[in-house]
């Protein structure tokens, strides 16, 4: 009887020992994951995969090696892991939390459209009604990346993430509008560049058109009809044409520098998640 | 009974506590051999490289030989294909796939020594790459004999290959540039049609009109659409000779693209790895 106790003692203990291995090898592959060794990371929670024949570890594994590929860079390699640790998700959390994540790489990639449907599938799921308010949130995030900063604002203010609100509102006032750019520079050459204060370009960007505008005149008003065409064609028409296209690329240019400064921002100072 | 599975299990048991089950050698292994065929090589080698060298046989040898082709490092590549025993099946496919990599080194001179070296080995794939090459980079036609290694349908296209290089649709730059004294003429040569009809329609508008301002004495003019048209007229000498030699960089590219194309599609005449059905 003792002997058959003493055998099942040590069944028991290699069932339990089999697990302790299978926790040693999630930690070590975590250990290297936040140590930021990715490549070996990823090798490692393949090799729990691989091993772990009852797949209790699959989802976990899965969703680690597509952290791994988001924060190396290699995006396409993340789609495709936390695809497939949506199709190893057990629970509706896990389903939730896969879709979240392909919807936070879309949102990374600007590829907004996407994160949209992702969110309306998500909204429209009455089996994730619980987490309506996290839906919101990564909604924010998308008009966030979209530099629709206004309705950003309005999600999270409702949300109450007031530092996120706060961020938004500053980077809203600050954003230059592009057509306004654009229609200053059709009215007043240089008016535009002035607005984004790229002052130099603009003073240059006047001197030109009204050097070019005076001569265009000038031969008119001389009736020297074939000068007039040819110089307002290639010298007055490319210098104003020009000068709004630039007034444009400022504006855009400018506002993606902020929103780059405020990620900057909200990465170091807002403790909330982020795509 | 109970009492042998219970001196079975005891020491089973403490071997089992004495290695960590993921990263014991035939584990690393089998781990090695999964990542070989999830197509994941650097991981794959990095695994195969922890074996022990009781562990490392021919078959490993070519895995990462293999595995370092896939990531593009070709020397090291050649080097575990180099260690492959002689008496080993996996020789000859060793042998195919270092003539591959020389292949794309264009090495055509090492390609010739690794055929020379290795022809007491089946190699067919190596010699037809070779007489390829020979005759796709280096203008050199195999002879009949040569030519029986290949089977009907690669003898087909051998012979379309010999037949493009040997007699190919070139076009002189010299006589695209004489033919351009009557502007556009050049180009129609070299088969650029619109181009040489703009040519002729802009040199000739421009002639026309500094003709025209200069006999009603409107020198200016007269001066500023002369020059045009001479600058159109160089132009059109110039980019006729241009346009015959981009004819013949076309014209090559294009029988080097659909001959490396019909190699890949081939696999390079080397036959298929095949360690993961």
């Amino acid at each position: 009887m003792n002997k058959f106790l003493f055998l099942l003692l040590i069944i028991f203990y290699n069932f339990i020992y089999s697990q302790s291995d299978l926790i040693k090898q999630s930690e070590y592959a975590d250990s290297l994951f936040h140590s930021q060794d990715y490549f070996d990371a990823i090798k490692e929670y393949k090799r729990l995969i691989f091993f772990d024949k009852e797949n209790s570890l699959q989802f976990y594994s899965y969703n680690q090696i597509a952290k791994c590929y988001k924060y190396g860079g290699k995006f396409e390699d993340s789609y495709n892991y936390f695809s497939l640790a949506l199709i190893a998700a057990k629970s509706y959390r896990e389903i939730f939390d896969s879709k979240i994540n392909i919807c936070r790489l879309n949102i990374l990639e600007k590829k907004t459209k996407n994160a949209h449907r992702i969110l309306d599938d998500l909204e429209n799921d009455s089996s994730f009604s619980e987490f309506f308010d996290e839906i919101k949130y990564w909604r924010g995030w998308t008009f966030y990346f979209e530099m629709e900063y206004q309705k950003a604002y309005e999600v999270f203010n409702e949300l109450n993430k007031e530092e996120l609100a706060k961020i938004t509102k500053k980077v809203l006032d600050k954003t230059y509008s592009v057509q306004k750019s654009k229609i200053l520079s059709m009215f007043l050459p240089g008016a535009g560049q002035f607005y984004t204060g790229n002052y130099l370009n603009g003073l240059g960007s006047f001197v030109w058109n009204l050097l070019s505008g005076y001569l265009t005149i000038n031969a008119f008003a001389n009736e020297r009809l074939f000068d007039g065409i040819i110089i307002s064609n290639f010298l007055w028409l490319r210098f104003y044409k020009g000068n709004i296209e630039n007034a444009e690329k400022f504006a855009i240019q400018k506002n993606q520098e902020i929103f780059n400064q405020s990620l900057k921002l909200i990465y170091s100072n807002v403790n909330e998640e982020i795509p | 009974m109970l009492r042998i599975i219970y001196w079975l299990i005891i020491p089973l048991s403490f071997s089992y506590s004495q290695n960590n089950y993921y990263h014991a050698p035939e584990n690393i292994k089998l781990f090695a051999d999964h990542l070989f065929c999830e197509s994941d090589y650097l991981r794959a080698i990095e695994e195969y490289n922890r074996l022990d060298s009781s562990f490392i046989s021919d078959t490993i040898l070519f895995k990462i030989g293999f595995s370092y082709l896939q990531i593009g490092e070709r020397k090291l590549s050649d080097r575990y294909f180099d260690t492959i025993d002689k008496n080993s099946s996996l020789k000859s496919l060793a042998v195919n796939y270092k003539s591959f990599n020389l292949f794309l080194n264009q090495d055509f001179e090492s390609l010739k020594k690794n055929v020379q070296l290795n022809s007491d080995l089946d190699i067919t794939g190596s010699q037809k790459l070779l007489l390829s090459s020979l005759i796709i980079y280096e203008n050199k036609f195999p002879s009949n004999e040569q030519l029986s290694i290949f089977d009907n349908s690669d003898r087909l296209f051998i012979n379309e290959l010999v037949i493009k290089k040997k007699y190919p649709d070139h076009k002189s730059p010299t006589v695209a540039g004489i033919l351009s004294i009557i502007p556009g003429l050049g180009k129609l040569y070299t088969k650029d049609y619109s181009d040489g009809l703009t040519s002729l329609l802009i040199t000739g508008i421009f002639s026309f009109l500094g003709y025209e301002n200069f006999n009603n004495s409107h020198q200016f003019r007269g001066y500023l659409f002369s020059l045009t048209a001479l600058g159109f007229y160089l132009g059109n000498i110039y980019g006729s000779i241009i346009s015959a030699k981009r004819y013949n960089q076309d014209y090559y590219e294009k029988v080097y693209s659909a001959a490396n194309e019909y190699l890949k599609q081939k696999n390079y005449f080397i036959q298929q790895v095949k360690f993961c059905e």
